[in-house]
């Protein structure tokens, strides 16, 4: 028998503050206890030749040899995080033993961030994931990582404890214990014919062994305002634009409004001073409320960890009608050990959502319609629905819509009803050494949409006959079956983890669709297909079944904490394709520099860790093909009322087999100046081989995808932070990130070298998704440069017009003198964040921007449509008017002609600098710990007022630079919000 | 860990089975019986649909009809390159206007299905005996698809004048023939099928409707007089004549409305239907009627009702001058809506242009409910006024008399009757009587040499005069789009 003795102890950090909660464990037992409120603990019954391992979140952990003295344990803080875990998808691993860029994102960071999806709080904060916002509320921003690789899908995989989803919109910020972004091949090859697009791994926030209840509020209540307004062109600048460009034809829609709505008319300058100035945008918007409110409880003994949570969130949007977004979700998770051999849980996720959509077509048409006539006509009040004005009105009619008319007769709402369950055991062949694991998956999503449109009567075009009613649901059922062994040994120097496993998934989704007329308006229980005419009502469905088979496995080894090396390897079956199966390897090297002798006590250099690997992916995100001609059943008409069924034999079909990437990624992870200064850079070289392009088939519209194409993305991520503890009261920090990508399309079908889309064109050594059109040379000033250009002459121009860059010099301006003329891939994405910390107060600033990308105006460009559209504030300011007033915008009169603004000519004056900067956000915040008296001390409440996105520059005629549509496409966009928010958290 | 080994094991053996799944809601061509003869018509009511939905593009339309001095399309803004295409754009014909690129597809769509559809029978066939009523069947069906096949060649010689000859569907060489050899190559065609084909009028047919030996003999008619053989215009159409029975309907203004679907002077119509319902199912021809509508307000039952459409063709006034100062009522009433005046049925038009009328359906022909433009009408192709007329042209340039076919017409339309007309006489019959119908107008100044003359008037009331019609500008060029994708027809037509 060994003698026993207690160990004392108190815990600090290098201030000398007392850890709270620290772990204080024998090492190799299950003896342990954590320290009180002064940092101390007391741990009875210690073998004398026991080691003591004292460990705390954020510090380097240390061990001590039992003493019958109080001993004081300092700890180190971890400021690389060096000892952290972080899972690695089917395993964790500690951060020193990466070999590849996986970035760790805590769940922490996210809470107080106002934003309806977990993924929209991550913008600028991470480096090489481009996130793109969208202001609809509800929606979840485009996610890229590591810049576009697919024509067809390039949202990452997320994997929410261990199920696949396309996006985790459905999370609320506070579900979220922490993130791990896979952004190379080699860490996201264990995912194989998914991860082509990147690995997102979510673990949902639950309790820790032998830890006391963690009972934590958070909630916060924002208001959402606009944060820019495109300003367009009043009603009297309108007038004289109009007139400018064509008095003959608009002076009469002029003097129209001005008879009906009041104005005058200027003799002398020829100006209308109109008093009807309807500033559609601004009666589209309103500020509205965003808010959430979150509990969780986290805790665990010695056989059983436990965790729930609820949370409740509410985005109202600043569109001024109808549209909000709320959800409620409901967590559980509980771990039992039965055995010392067996441990099993259950994790579960309930929500509940419900989002009523805006009608974005409102927006264009509020760019669209000039302001000359109200929202709501008096005089009209009896002809028109609910007393909107009508532009017929003044004889505005095809084409012309009242903006906020459109916005309100639109009811369309989806309810989502979403569980998300796994059980799990993991059975402990040999202590500490192997262990097999399987767990089970399973989410079940039924979506219930109800679109319903009044009956009203706007204009001829702006109008519903009769009202209809289309109900829809749609169920997901998926599963996943994943069964791991795992085998972790050190011996010396040596240590070896190897990881076996075999996964198996099905994919269902059903929905069906029924429409029905003559469904009463009024209230929301009315919204049924039986209280519709039984006439036209008309249904539909579809469905989808994929599965998926695999095997992998996963060696890692490392010698004395300086050389590491990973391998997998991952065996994909798919029932997608014509080519089931696809093998996915994957290796990486690191070398820790710092560990080596001779590197050791070089001033300033802390930590220094090479690393290379290389790794093939799979996106098998694209839709399945059939690998056969099909017949398409069609009807046509032979007499009265009679429709006989045939059917067109298609000679085309697609023979697909999945994308893969092939990535190389050199980096190196370092610390310097007393860990100062961390960071980490990587280079990386992304190509996707096999991207399935859909090309037009020769003479036809339709088109074939096939496995033809290869894009290439290269970049540079870097990350960098400097952070100084001063000393225990201040401390203060700066760090940034910024990214690089080249974007390239490097080869198409054969010797293709274009494809064209119906926004976009694929070309051969430029970027994805390219704008294609003519490039304005300049505006054409005088009648004597056009008589002098064959082109001019040729088209009729006229002074104000545009002059188009003559491409193969042959006085012809055709489709061989289009050219490549932008695209919406940023080159340059950046973020930066500083601020500092003194006692109880935090200051946090955070910027993000980008640069090197272009958006297609599409508002502008819409124009082709009609000539009585109304103008932009900078289209009427720096119109040409005249010899040498503009050489870049045209005349009112060459927004008329199709030679500038036709839909085939795509004109480069519609391409515009998607650059911005923004103050992402600033947060001011205090902390008050220990609060309370007597026997209760709260361990402490956080107040915090921040700014999300108050302010962003950007050059492009837009109400924002963040455009959802990957194309880069500026049409019915829902403006960005800015957000002013009251947080509180509160520890229990 | 034996059960671990198991596990492995099972799921190893069971991998294959797992993955071999079928593709939800689809049937692949290789499961189409073929010994079902029964369902032998199944390929041509397939490539009927896609006559009605390729052929029958509103942006087809446009371009056809805006080539000539009567019609242009109107919109300056919307589409405003169509105006490139006709006297007011001076013939530019830009080739990256995306309708240009439509015109050219659309066709071969067409070509394309009945070409699919042509195999699918030929297999239909190997379980047929030569001399059945089932083989005649087949023959005749065979013929409906040649005709559809040569319909489409038509719109693509007198648009682009040289195009590809599409004969397989796997074919990988698109040089183009000349116009002449595709016209040579359609005729061929439509004499070889014309023999195996019904002797009725489509409106007799079992299938109501389908294409017969008249409606072969009235294209093989038009190819003809493009290529100026008249001889044959006269054969082909005499025999449509004598004994297709067709008469012309006595209505001419309910001929392109409800009443004159698939009457006796119908020769090849596309046909639509909404059975009846302004809502729920409609087996129609998306905005082809819609494009051309003009807008249109009256009160129902003391409601206002308003048929709102896309304005995008319309009639030279100079045109409609023309026509009324030759004495047209009938034709005038029908062809032209004026903006500003009142239809007929007291409905006012709206704007100042002279619409389409052609594409009208009045209101109490529309399907109660419904206010869209033309819903539930057909689509005229060939009618048998334009018989008539190719008749007496070819008779009156073979030194015969035209006389009768042209009265009939005239007689029609409430016009008197003349004798011993010329040339001349009955190409301005055919301005009046198919105006807006395929281009017609345009075809006929190109074939008799007068598009130069007529085209390039100066009292042409031309917004901007930027470019004169030039015999190189008859025909359109190949759309940029295709020239990128297949260089092979950049090359000398063959």
């Amino acid at each position: 028998m060994m003698a026993q003795q207690t160990v004392r102890g108190v815990v600090t950090d290098e201030q000398g503050e007392p850890l709270i909660g620290a772990t204080v464990r024998v090492v190799g037992s299950d003896v342990g206890t954590i320290t009180d409120f002064d940092g101390q603990f007391e741990l009875s019954g210690v073998a004398d030749d026991a080691t003591v391992e004292v460990s705390y979140m954020g510090y380097l952990p240390q061990q001590l040899k039992p003493s019958g003295n109080l001993q004081r344990v300092s700890l180190r803080e971890d400021t690389q995080n060096l000892e952290e875990v972080v899972v690695v998808g089917y395993g964790a691993a500690k951060i020193k033993d990466l070999t590849s860029p996986i970035e760790m994102v805590k769940g922490e960071k996210l809470v107080a961030i106002p934003s309806s999806s977990p993924m929209s709080a991550l913008q600028g904060k991470v480096s090489g994931v481009n996130i793109v916002n969208s202001g609809v509320p509800g929606a979840g921003p485009t996610v890229q990582i590591r810049g576009i690789g697919s024509f067809s899908n390039n949202t990452p995989l997320y994997v929410v404890d261990g199920m696949f989803y396309d996006n985790i919109n459905f999370l609320n910020n506070s579900d979220i214990e922490e993130m791990s972004i896979m952004k190379d091949a080699s860490a996201a090859a264990i995912y194989g014919v998914r991860a082509a697009n990147g690995v997102v791994i979510i673990t949902t926030k639950r309790g820790k062994q032998n830890q006391r209840a963690d009972v934590t509020y958070d909630g916060y209540v924002g208001l959402q305002t606009v944060s820019n307004l495109l300003e367009m062109a009043s009603s009297s600048q309108y007038a004289e634009m109009m007139l400018e460009a064509n008095k003959r034809s608009y002076t009469r829609m002029i003097q129209n409004s001005m008879k009906l709505y009041g104005g005058t008319y200027d003799e002398a300058t020829g100006l209308y001073s109109l008093d009807q100035n309807t500033n559609w945008y601004k009666e589209l918007l309103r500020p509205a409320i965003i808010t959430n409110h979150s509990l969780s409880i986290n805790g665990g003994g010695e056989k059983a960890t436990y965790g729930v949570g609820i949370s409740y969130l509410y985005q109202n949007g600043i569109m001024n009608t109808d549209n909000s977004y709320k959800r409620l979700n409901i967590r559980g998770n509980v771990e039992y050990k039965p055995f010392t051999w067996l441990t099993v849980g259950f994790n579960g996720i309930f929500i509940n959502s419900q989002q009523q959509f805006p009608n974005n077509a409102a927006w264009q048409q509020a760019y669209n319609m000039p302001g000359i006539f109200p929202v709501y006509d008096p005089t009209t009040a009896d002809l028109y629905t609910d007393g909107f004005a009508s532009p017929l009105t003044l004889k505005l009619t095809s084409n012309f819509y009242n903006p906020v008319a459109t916005a309100r007769f639109y009811d369309s709402t989806n309810r989502n009803n979403q569980m998300m369950a796994n059980v799990y055991a993991q059975f402990n062949i040999l202590p500490e050494k192997l262990f097999l694991r399987t767990s089970y998956n399973y989410d079940y999503t039924g979506m219930q949409a109800v679109t319903f449109i009044p009956e009203y009567y706007i204009s001829n075009n702006q109008m519903n006959e009769t009202s209809n009613l289309t109900r829809s649901t749609t169920s997901f059922n998926n599963w996943i079956w994943d069964n791991t062994l795992t085998y972790a040994d050190n011996w010396g120097k040596h240590s070896l983890k190897v990881m076996l496993g075999l996964s198996m998934r099905e994919e269902r989704n059903y929905n069906e669709w029924i429409v029905a007329q003559d469904v009463p308006a009024g209230k929301d229980s009315y919204k049924y297909i039986n209280l519709g005419s039984t006439e036209g009502r008309a249904a539909g469905d579809g469905g989808e079944r994929n599965r998926a088979l695999s095997y992998f496995g996963r060696i890692n080894y490392s010698y004395a904490d300086r050389y590491m090396i990973m391998f997998t390897l991952r065996r994909d079956g798919s029932s997608k394709y014509n080519e089931k199966w696809g093998t996915f390897p994957s290796v990486g090297l690191a070398w820790v520099l710092t560990n080596e002798d001779w590197m050791r006590g070089i001033e300033g250099v802390d930590y220094l860790k090479l690393r290379a690997s290389w790794g093939l992916l799979g996106n098998d995100k694209i839709g399945a093909s059939y690998g056969t001609t099909s017949s398409n059943v069609t009807r046509a008409v032979f007499g009265t009322n009679n429709a006989l069924s045939g059917y067109i034999n298609s000679s085309n079909f697609s023979w697909l087999s999945w994308e893969m990437v092939n990535e190389t990624n050199v980096g190196a992870n370092f610390a310097f100046l007393k860990n100062r200064l961390t960071g980490d850079i990587d280079w990386y070289y992304r190509l996707t081989q096999n991207a399935v392009i859909s090309p037009t088939v020769p003479m036809q519209n339709e088109t074939v995808a096939g496995n033809w194409g290869e894009i290439l993305n290269m970049g540079v991520d870097i990350n960098l932070n400097w952070e100084h503890k001063v000393d225990k009261d201040w401390t203060y920090f700066i760090g940034g990130n910024v990214s690089w990508l080249r974007n390239r399309v490097k080869s198409l079908r054969d010797n293709l070298q274009m494809v064209k889309g119906g926004k976009t064109v694929q070309k051969v050594g430029e970027k994805m998704n390219s704008y294609y059109g003519f490039r304005v040379e300049g505006i054409y000033q005088t009648e004597e440069e056009c008589a002098a250009d064959p082109v001019a002459v040729a088209n009729g121009l006229k002074p104000g017009d545009f002059r188009y860059e003559d491409v193969n010099h042959d006085n012809v301006i055709d489709e061989s003198d289009k050219q490549i003329l932008g695209s919406y891939v940023p080159d340059v994405t950046y973020g930066m964040n500083m601020g500092f910390r003194y006692k109880g107060l935090d200051l946090t600033v955070v910027f993000t921007g980008q640069a090197g990308g272009e958006l297609w105006n599409r508002k502008r460009a819409l124009r082709y449509a009609s000539n009585t559209y109304n103008f932009d504030l900078d289209q009427y300011k720096n119109r040409w008017h005249g010899a040498g007033t503009s050489n870049s915008n045209p005349s009112s009169a060459a927004l008329m002609r199709s030679w500038n603004i036709g839909d085939s000519q795509n004109a480069s004056y519609f391409v515009e600098k998607s650059d911005y900067f923004r103050i992402q956000n600033i947060t001011l915040g205090y902390t008050f710990t220990n609060v309370g008296t007597g026997t209760y001390k709260m361990p402490s409440i956080r107040l915090s007022l921040s700014a999300e996105k108050p302010f962003t520059a950007f050059s492009a005629h837009s109400m924002t630079p963040e455009i959802s549509d990957t194309e880069g496409w500026d049409t019915e966009v829902y403006p960005l919000t800015s957000t002013w928010s009251f947080a509180v958290q509160m520890k229990f | 860990m034996k059960k671990i080994y198991y596990l492995f094991l099972i799921c190893a053996v069971s991998s294959c089975s797992f993955l071999e799944i079928d593709t939800e809601n689809k049937i692949a061509t290789s499961e189409v019986d073929y010994s079902k003869t029964a369902d032998m018509y199944q390929p041509v009511i397939g490539a009927y649909s896609q006559l009605r939905t390729s052929g029958m593009h509103w942006a087809n339309n446009m371009l056809w009809s805006g080539r000539d001095d009567d019609m242009t399309s109107g919109r300056t803004d919307d589409q405003g390159d169509a105006l490139l295409f006709g006297y007011r754009g001076g013939y530019q014909r830009p080739n990256s206007f995306w309708a240009l690129n439509n015109a050219w597809v659309t066709p071969y769509e067409i070509i394309r299905t009945c070409n699919s559809a042509q195999t699918a029978l030929d297999r239909y066939a190997e379980y047929l005996t030569a001399g059945t009523d089932d083989y005649a069947n087949y023959l005749s069906y065979k013929g409906e698809l040649k005709v559809m096949e040569a319909w489409a060649y038509y719109m693509l010689v007198t648009s682009f004048g040289d195009c590809v000859l599409l004969k397989d569907n796997s074919q990988t060489r698109f040089v183009r023939s000349t116009q002449a050899h595709v016209c040579e190559y359609a005729l061929h065609e439509l004499d070889s099928v014309i023999p195996d084909m019904k002797r009725m009028r489509p409106n007799e047919m079992p299938h109501m409707g389908a294409f017969t030996a008249y409606t072969a003999e009235a294209l093989a008619a038009r190819f003809a007089l493009l290529t100026g053989d008249y001889k044959k215009v006269e054969t082909y159409t005499d025999d449509i004549i004598i004994n297709g029975g067709f008469e012309l309907y006595p209505d001419y203004y309910n001929l392109f409305k409800i009443p004159g679907k698939l009457c006796l002077e119908s020769l090849m119509e596309v046909q639509c239907t909404d059975f009846g319902a302004a809502t729920g199912d409609y087996i129609g021809i998306d905005q082809w009627f819609n494009s051309m509508g003009a807008t249109l307000n009256g009160t129902v039952g003391g409601q206002p009702v308003s048929i709102g459409g896309w304005n995008f063709m319309q009639y030279n006034r100079q045109f409609f001058d023309w026509a009324k100062a030759r004495g047209e009522t009938v034709r005038l009433e029908t062809s032209f809506l004026v903006g500003g005046e009142t239809t007929k049925e007291g409905f006012t038009i709206d704007g100042s242009a002279i619409y389409n009328g052609k594409a009208y359906l009045p209101y109490e022909q529309m399907t109660e409910g419904s206010t869209e433009w033309g819903r539930n009408n057909n689509v005229r192709l060939i009618r048998y006024a334009e018989v008539l007329l190719m008749n007496a042209e070819a008779k009156v340039r073979n030194g015969g008399s035209g006389d009768a076919s042209f009265n009939e017409v005239r007689t029609r339309a409430g016009m008197p009757t003349l004798t011993g007309v010329t040339v001349d006489q009955i190409l301005d019959e055919r301005r009046m009587e198919l105006c807006s119908e395929w281009g017609l107008r345009y075809i006929d100044l190109v074939r008799t040499d007068k598009a130069e003359e007529v085209l390039n008037d100066a009292a042409l009331q031309r917004d901007f005069a930027n470019g004169e019609w030039t015999k190189e500008k008859a025909w359109w060029p190949v759309p940029g789009t295709q020239l990128m994708n297949l260089p092979d027809l950049a090359e000398q037509p063959e």
